[in-house]
């Protein structure tokens, strides 16, 4: 007899050979660039991303493939981000400074609000907004999860704000490179642009690797204070809500339902 | 709302590691390792990515919410460029 743990692994397997189909094709076409062109204009980086999501507007995956698929969206990518606490260098924090910390989290905080702003604008309903904020100006999908039942927001609405934002973040992944050699950016600053825009922080592995390992760390340290910034927002809209719900007993008994629908409903990967 | 729905285990992990580099407990030799293993992830993951965006359903959801989505990341943008130029980062 099987144990359970060990046939879950074996499921992963026909989704990760179809991901490192996929990572071969890529890398195999960035050698391609190198020999025709001499240098590697798309990494094999974003050349992965631009085949896999081609190949999934023609053919749906079988079944079979989803959970090796959705294992290494998010768990291979988790680990990539643990391996690379190693190389953040104490030279890269100091080059980070308190004065841009600082300036991180008040751009947390005047995103937050500016897009709750266009949200209500474009007449958004509020909990949506608040979703859609969130989840732009702290940490992808994490943060819209988390603060979803802090403010009885509905599950369809998170699944919306989650696939909408995640999609978006790609295209951020794939054109912010562009926009860092439009600007001339150093390493530093442009690593800073990514930590600061990017959606989630294992994409702004995939944002800066290209461009080197100063972005890198610059961009994923920026990014931990923006993801840091989840506590003190969840606290503070939860505190929001609570003077709003009084008596509104039929939205906690969705509240329930609500988080299963997000984690089974969710196909985006990387989650914050 | 417990410490581990608001702090992944990953970011838990990165800052060990972040730590263990600077009181120096990590081999030379073991960096580019690390390093070339997390490039190597990454690809992979970015691969699964790719085919898990459904970029067509999303566009038939609605309009709006792309709207305020893309609006949103551009005044993001905005406010990154202006901190880092005000700052006159190196």
């Amino acid at each position: 007899m099987i144990p359970a743990r060990l046939t879950g692994a074996l499921s992963l397997i026909p989704g990760l050979i179809a991901c490192v189909a996929v990572a071969l094709a890529a890398v195999a076409v960035q050698v391609l660039e190198v020999r025709l062109f001499g240098r590697g204009w798309i990494d094999a980086i974003v050349l992965a991303i631009l085949i896999g999501a081609a190949i999934r507007s023609v053919w749906t995956p079988p079944e079979v493939l989803r959970s090796g698929i959705e294992f290494s969206a998010r768990t291979l990518l988790e680990i990539a981000v643990v391996l690379l606490g190693a190389s953040v260098s104490a030279a890269t924090v100091m080059a980070i400074g308190p004065g841009l910390l600082a300036g991180t989290a008040l751009v947390v905080v005047l995103a937050l609000a500016i897009s709750y702003g266009i949200g209500r604008l474009l007449r958004l309903p509020p909990r949506m907004a608040v979703l859609i904020a969130c989840g732009n100006a702290i940490c992808g999908n994490s943060a819209i999860a988390a603060v979803a039942p802090v403010i009885d927001a509905e599950a369809d609405d998170v699944s919306a704000a989650i696939a909408f934002t995640a999609v978006l973040g790609v295209a951020v992944v794939l054109l912010l490179p562009l926009l860092g050699v439009a600007l001339q950016m150093t390493d530093v600053r442009y690593g800073v642009l990514a930590g600061l825009t990017v959606y989630a922080v294992p994409q702004v592995l995939a944002a800066t690797l290209p461009v080197g390992a100063v972005a890198n760390q610059a961009g994923t340290l920026i990014k931990l204070v923006r993801v840091l910034m989840l506590g003190p927002v969840c606290l503070g809209l939860a505190i929001l809500t609570a003077f709003r719900r009084r008596g509104d007993e039929a939205v906690r008994r969705r509240r329930g339902p609500c988080r299963c629908t997000i984690w089974s409903r969710g196909s985006s990967s990387a989650s914050c | 709302m417990s410490l581990h729905h608001l702090v992944p285990w990953f970011i838990v992990g990165f800052l060990l590691m972040m730590g263990a580099r600077s009181l120096a407990m990590i081999p030379a030799a073991a960096l580019p390792v690390l390093a070339q293993t997390a490039t190597v992830l990454t690809v992979l993951s970015m691969a699964a990515l790719g085919l898990s965006t459904d970029a067509r359903a999303v566009a038939r959801s609605g309009v709006r919410i792309a709207a305020v989505v893309v609006l949103s990341l551009l005044a993001l943008l905005g406010l990154a460029l202006a901190l880092i130029y005000l700052l006159a980062l190196v």
